[in-house]
């Protein structure tokens, strides 16, 4: 399935942000091996040096390690892995507040709806499980 | 060598067939350490480009320089150049090693212990004693790469270099290209893949009617100035 980039943002910066969400699921874990600038260039249809560019940048975040002549793996320094929770975490949390600010909403209103919107979602789950 | 050194500089480069005119005033310059790639309809010369280049065909007018040597008048055949284009005339009774050791003694330049990593680097066992005759597409292909690179050239021109390969086959064409030009390796193929070239290209150019025409260029495409915010 052919991946969609935002034409508005250079595209080694999305895919960036893509390998740290998937190492944050747990579908790469510590320690594993990224796939080679081939593969990872096929996967997201790119040329390879910028899968270069992507895994260079991570390495200076400190979040992969590129071995000469082995490849690219996922750091196994906790510490790194939750610094980029928090990093992650912190700019979705910024999206939702950007966008809440431009439609007019304050604090205290995105506050409000946010736990309007997680109090549903729990009604929407504890349904579920008592109709499956 | 800078990266802006040309390796190829070809100017005002025409060629006929009798009255068909396949390359009409085709001017191409070719910075070093890239891998480049040609592309074009069947028929539109890409061949013949290639062959020109390798001193396999002269052209009906035009100069060719590679590394600044004036091709035809300064030497014959580019030197510092590996090139694979068609099959090559491997021996069909004997094994790769033997047919790359026979190419070698004519060179003088690659020594076994060379040819024997290269044909660890493509992929193929040197110890391997079965005839050529047994290869298979992809094996054939990677003894083909294999006979452009055992000297260690700078410039490689590669015609296709992925044909008949399986998509796996294809992979590790990829890698090992991709490897050489970390090396700091010219290379130069001709593709009509929109996926081969748009994976391993910083620059593609289209042949039509004659004359080539940037296509694109990575450089422009993916990487875009980083603006605020980013």
């Amino acid at each position: 399935m052919a991946i969609e980039f935002n034409p508005n943002r250079p595209i080694y910066i999305q895919i960036m942000q893509r390998i740290c969400a998937q190492v944050l699921r747990g579908e790469y874990q510590p320690g594993e091996k990224l796939p080679s600038l081939v593969d990872a260039g096929l996967q997201f249809n790119v040329n390879h040096n910028t899968i270069a560019r992507v895994y260079r940048e991570l390495g200076w975040q400190g979040v992969v390690e590129t071995r000469r002549g082995e490849g690219t793996f996922v750091t196994e320094d906790c510490a790194v892995l939750e610094a980029l929770h928090g990093t992650l975490r912190d700019s979705l949390l910024e999206n939702f507040f950007t966008e809440m600010h431009r439609l007019g909403y304050s604090a205290e209103e995105m506050k409000a709806a946010f736990q309007e919107y997680l109090r549903r979602k729990h009604d929407i789950v504890q349904d579920k499980e008592i109709h499956p | 060598m800078t990266n802006n050194h040309l390796i190829i500089d070809a100017q005002n480069i025409h060629k006929y067939f009798g009255k068909k005119q396949v390359l009409s005033g085709l001017e191409f310059q070719l910075p070093a350490g890239k891998i480049y790639a040609i592309c074009g309809k069947n028929g539109s010369g890409k061949s013949v480009f290639l062959r020109i280049l390798t001193g396999l065909m002269f052209p009906s007018s035009g100069r060719v320089d590679i590394f600044g040597q004036h091709l035809g008048v300064d030497m014959e055949f580019p030197s510092n150049t590996g090139a694979l284009i068609d099959h090559p005339g491997f021996l069909m009774n004997e094994s790769g090693r033997r047919n790359l050791l026979l190419l070698a003694k004519i060179s003088g330049k690659a020594t076994p212990d060379k040819i024997d990593e290269t044909l660890s680097f493509v992929g193929l066992d040197p110890g391997d004693r079965k005839p050529f005759k047994t290869y298979s597409v992809g094996m054939r292909q990677r003894l083909g790469l294999a006979q452009a690179i055992m000297e260690d050239p700078d410039l490689l021109i590669l015609d296709e270099p992925t044909a008949g390969l399986d998509f796996d086959g294809q992979r590790e064409i990829y890698e090992y290209l991709i490897e050489l030009r970390k090396r700091g390796k010219t290379i130069l193929i001709t593709s009509h893949s929109q996926g081969e070239i748009k994976l391993l290209c910083d620059k593609a150019f289209l042949l039509d009617e004659g004359k080539l025409d940037i296509l694109s260029d990575i450089q422009v495409e993916e990487f875009p100035p980083v603006t605020d915010g980013d």
